[in-house]
């Protein structure tokens, strides 16, 4: 073999630009597959709601890799994500309509994680969903303000901030003329403020005591084991503006 | 035939042989411990033998630069154009150990002629490769007279600044043998022409993200912005600026066989030619995958015509699409794409692309994403968080700019044929949604019953029922299961100085101006019944990437609005098309005390110290699949950077899934962080 040395004076090889620097055709990454399935506490298969996943940023320039996924679960409990770019993944799981808190919105360190690679290019994953307290609130309107038109600029907003700092808002489940109910989904054991907001409407609690004006907050703490209450509110009135 | 010193002199003019009009390397094996320059015009630099395989270059043990270099010398900026330069008859052995994988299949190349050792080069044991090329092409001459004038080069053959043919590119230790960019000021690079040659383990790059323009300005050329909206600025268009753009131009490539384990041609490049060549996959159980072709999106009039791609994929290599595609003016016909493990064609974020008589078959084809992909595949993209945005560049976060990608538009599919049904396809041609940040909107010019499918399928098109079209498809089609709810990035006018700002009666100052919301739904827009923004002051997270680990609820420092849309009033009894804000007590939060408003005509302003949203000039749009919502917000002077998170909900009470994972390195494991918010960017107030 021939040696064939060349005598060129090189400045910094700094100026090389690395090809690792360029849109290099490399954006989709080895895929892997997150798989499992979905269950509460106590051992309730969960037959519907949506898996979704995102990957961990780790400083990586990834073009249009699929670093995000989601997937419906079926009725068995079980999901498959789209395949997914090499790399971190926290696994979120939402269940509306459901008992079962949303793994992301509460605790969400605590949510599963799983790590795809070369050498580990699925994974299988079982989830279990803690159980939440639906709290009701019925909110009585005997004098109809809440009818639409009827209080030009007035509404009603009611909802809890989560541990992700998401305003999650209540779910109207039963309506009447003078009457609706709203439902909230709130962990166990734990202090959590119900937001009430408003504008133009006078509220009033159970306890008969005129809510103030701004916005109001009503702690709620739901034991485990009992049976979340009913809270009622009513709209006495109309307010200043 | 001549000594190895005759080539040298001729090479370097000097000595006998000097300035000869062609440098014969005399056949052998040569060691490179110094690449060789190729610094001046009107020379070709060949092997002694017809037979390429008879001169080989092989590099040397410590060299961590190119083996050959055209039109810098050595890399001290000492740079010359060059013309009339040809280079052929010579393989190049880019690693001392033919790569093979741990199972030891041979890199693809049957008739590898290199060299095989034991010991690892340099370049190959550096963490990551040493990344450079083995053939570097940094300057040539201005463009030839014949390709200047517009579409010129498509209708032409030469003669070419630089001519490679008939060479051997084998076992490069970055995966691009060759790579064609101006690395500095005054350099650019014109007119080459890749014929005839064998390319090996890696692919032919052209460009890179950031680029020098003429003026000496590093332009970032992976956000659209800065070529789509160049013709309007600049008004000689984006593929025809010979003076200022500096995005090599006239790059042809015939006739050339690949041997891949990942890309074959990438990068940017302005009338790419990629005709009749055919490229080969090989298996490879780890590494990167991509498209076998890739072009950007400031990639500009791009024809690949005529081709033949094998992907070969079998179970345990890596997983790839033939053709991955997010550029302008885009011509892809004519080309046989097969056994591809995702889509044969990828049409991404394209403008003006025309995908036409291709015969696209039996890819997509790993069991465990089948069905997903299909043959012709087509989105509107978004990059990722990686990439979040940074509108102006003198707010950006060094090493971060914005890459948002644009809308496809004026997409064309016809006359496509699918030869078989191996894999059981239910839509050979699919439109799916982006990842989170994507609008999912596509614009169709034509996508008719012309494309011929196999027999065994009765619906041509499958369309994610979150994707929006502009045009109509009037080819068969039905509309998937899939999809998401997903945010619509906050940032995607792109940087500056050619992004533009969000539509007429933008304010576009740097306290107040029009930012967009929005989101999509796999079950519509009418789906969507929250849009929740939190902009704030305060932050922290990785060091590269700030704001991660949002929103931060600090005493008078964010700006929290929810927004009941439009959409499908009559499933909720929260006020439609309302905007709420709340205060920035954190003792207080969730009571949107700080207003309320219409979005639109007949809105009003509403404040809570720290921004102002201004409801009356801010709008909505709401189409098939998704909801833009473009605010007028205003920050309070002086109140600094406003790192942006957004989330959506549906009226079923799904949301998005958040952007926000962070792996702090060490540990791998991921932790999450406030999900369901997703943190497109920030912006600041003066």
């Amino acid at each position: 073999m021939k040696i064939l040395i060349v005598s060129v004076a090189f400045a910094a090889v700094s100026a090389i630009p690395s090809v690792g620097q360029v849109a290099a055709p490399d954006s989709s990454l080895t895929a892997g597959v997150i798989s499992g399935t979905v269950r509460g506490a106590d051992g309730t298969t969960v037959t519907q709601g949506v898996v979704s996943t995102y990957r961990a940023f780790d400083g990586s320039h990834l073009g249009a890799a699929r670093i995000s996924a989601s997937a419906a679960i079926a009725a068995d409990g079980s999901f498959k994500l789209p395949p997914l770019v090499n790399g971190g993944y926290q696994i979120c799981v939402q269940a509306p309509g459901s008992v079962w808190l949303n793994s992301c919105e509460w605790l969400p360190n605590d949510s599963p994680t799983v790590v795809l690679s070369s050498q580990q290019a699925s994974a299988s994953v079982n989830i279990v969903l803690k159980r939440g307290a639906l709290v009701s609130v019925q909110l009585n309107d005997p004098g109809h303000l809440l009818q639409p038109g009827l209080v030009a600029g007035a509404h009603f907003v009611l909802g809890v901030g989560t541990d992700s700092h998401y305003f999650r808002t209540a779910q109207v489940v039963a309506e009447s003329a003078s009457a609706r109910t709203y439902q909230l989904l709130i962990p166990f054991d734990r202090s959590i403020n119900i937001a009430v907001a408003r504008s133009l409407l006078q509220l009033q609690a159970a306890s008969g005591a005129i809510l103030s004006n701004a916005g109001s907050s009503i702690p709620v703490l739901v034991p485990s084991g009992q049976q979340p209450p009913t809270l009622v509110l009513t709209v006495a009135g109309i307010s200043a503006p | 035939m001549g000594t190895i010193q005759t080539f040298l002199n001729c090479l370097n003019g000097s000595g006998r042989g000097a300035n000869a009009s062609v440098c014969t390397i005399p056949t052998g094996t040569y060691t490179l411990t110094s690449p060789l320059v190729i610094g001046r015009s009107g020379v070709t630099v060949k092997g002694g033998s017809g037979d390429r395989t008879k001169t080989l270059l092989v590099r040397g043990q410590n060299l961590t630069l190119p083996i050959m270099q055209i039109g810098n010398n050595g890399y001290s900026n000492q740079t010359t154009p060059l013309t009339a330069v040809t280079i052929e008859n010579l393989t190049f052995c880019g690693a001392a150990i033919m790569q093979h994988d741990a199972l030891g299949h041979p890199d693809g190349d049957p008739n590898n002629p290199c060299p095989a050792t034991q010991v690892e080069t340099a370049c190959e044991s550096a963490p990551g490769g040493c990344g450079v090329p083995d053939l570097f092409i940094t300057n040539t001459a201005p463009g030839q007279s014949w390709a200047a004038p517009a579409q010129a080069p498509f209708s032409n053959t030469g003669p070419y600044n630089l001519t490679i043919q008939n060479n051997k590119f084998e076992d490069s230790p970055s995966g691009h043998p060759i790579f064609i960019a101006p690395t500095g000021t005054g350099q650019i690079v014109n007119d080459v022409l890749v014929r005839q040659n064998t390319i090996s383990s890696g692919g032919v790059q052209i460009g890179e993200y950031n680029m020098v323009d003429a003026s000496g300005n590093l332009v970032n050329f992976g956000d659209y912005t800065q070529c789509d909206n160049w013709q309007a600025v600049h008004v000689t268009a984006f593929a025809d600026d010979t003076t200022t753009v500096t995005v090599p131009r006239n790059i042809r490539f015939d006739s050339n066989t690949y041997y891949v384990n990942q890309g074959a041609l990438g990068g940017f490049g302005r009338y790419v030619q990629f005709n009749n060549n055919t490229i080969n996959h090989y298996y490879w159980p780890t590494g990167a995958g991509g498209g076998a072709i890739e072009q950007e999106q400031c990639a500009d009039q791009v024809k690949i015509t005529y081709n033949t791609l094998n992907g070969n994929w079998q179970a345990g290599s890596t997983e790839q699409s033939g053709m991955e595609l997010y550029s302008r003016n885009l011509t892809v016909s004519n080309n046989a794409v097969s056994n591809y493990a995702f889509e044969g064609i990828g049409v991404f974020s394209t403008f003006k692309a025309v995908i036409t008589n291709n015969n696209v078959y039996g890819n997509d084809s790993d069991p465990n994403t089948q069905g997903g992909d299909g043959e012709i595949k087509i989105a509107t993209r978004f990059p990722g968080v990686a990439t979040t945005c940074y509108p102006y560049a003198s707010q950006q976060f060094p090493g971060k700019t914005c890459d948002a990608f644009r809308d496809t538009q004026n997409l064309t599919v016809q006359n496509n044929y699918s030869s078989s049904n191996i894999n059981g396809l239910p839509y050979p041609i699919y439109l799916v949604d982006g990842i989170e940040g994507s609008t999912n909107h596509v614009g169709i010019n034509v996508i008719d019953g012309t494309n011929t499918v196999y027999s065994s399928v009765s619906t041509e098109v499958g369309i994610y029922p979150n994707v929006t079209l502009t045009g109509s498809i009037t080819a068969s089609s039905s509309v998937t299961s899939g999809g998401a709810i997903e945010s619509i990035a906050i940032f995607p006018e792109g940087n500056q100085p050619l992004g533009q700002p969000l539509g007429p009666g933008d304010p576009a100052t740097q306290d107040r101006r029009f930012f967009r919301f929005g989101g999509t739904s796999y079950l519509g827009s009418g789906d969507l019944e929250e849009v929740l923004g939190f902009l704030s002051t305060t932050s922290s997270g990785p060091a590269n990437q700030p704001g991660f680990g949002g929103p931060f609820i600090t005493a008078g420092a964010y700006c929290h609005f929810l927004y009941f849309t439009p959409a499908n009033a009559s499933r909720t009894l929260y006020p439609p098309n309302t905007i709420f804000l709340d205060d920035t007590n954190p003792g207080d939060e969730y009571h949107y005390n700080s207003g309320s408003s219409m979005i639109g005509p007949g809105g009003r302003a509403i404040s809570n110290g720290k921004c102002t949203i201004h409801a009356d000039t801010s709008s909505y749009q709401l189409a098939t699949g998704n909801l833009t919502l473009i605010l007028d917000i205003e920050f309070a002077p002086g109140s600094g950077t406003w790192y942006m998170y957004e989330a959506d909900q549906s009226f079923e009470g799904l949301t998005n899934s958040g952007n926000q994972v962070v792996s702090p390195p060490p540990p791998a494991t991921p932790y999450i962080v406030n999900p369901p918010w997703s943190l497109w960017g920030y912006w600041k107030a003066n």
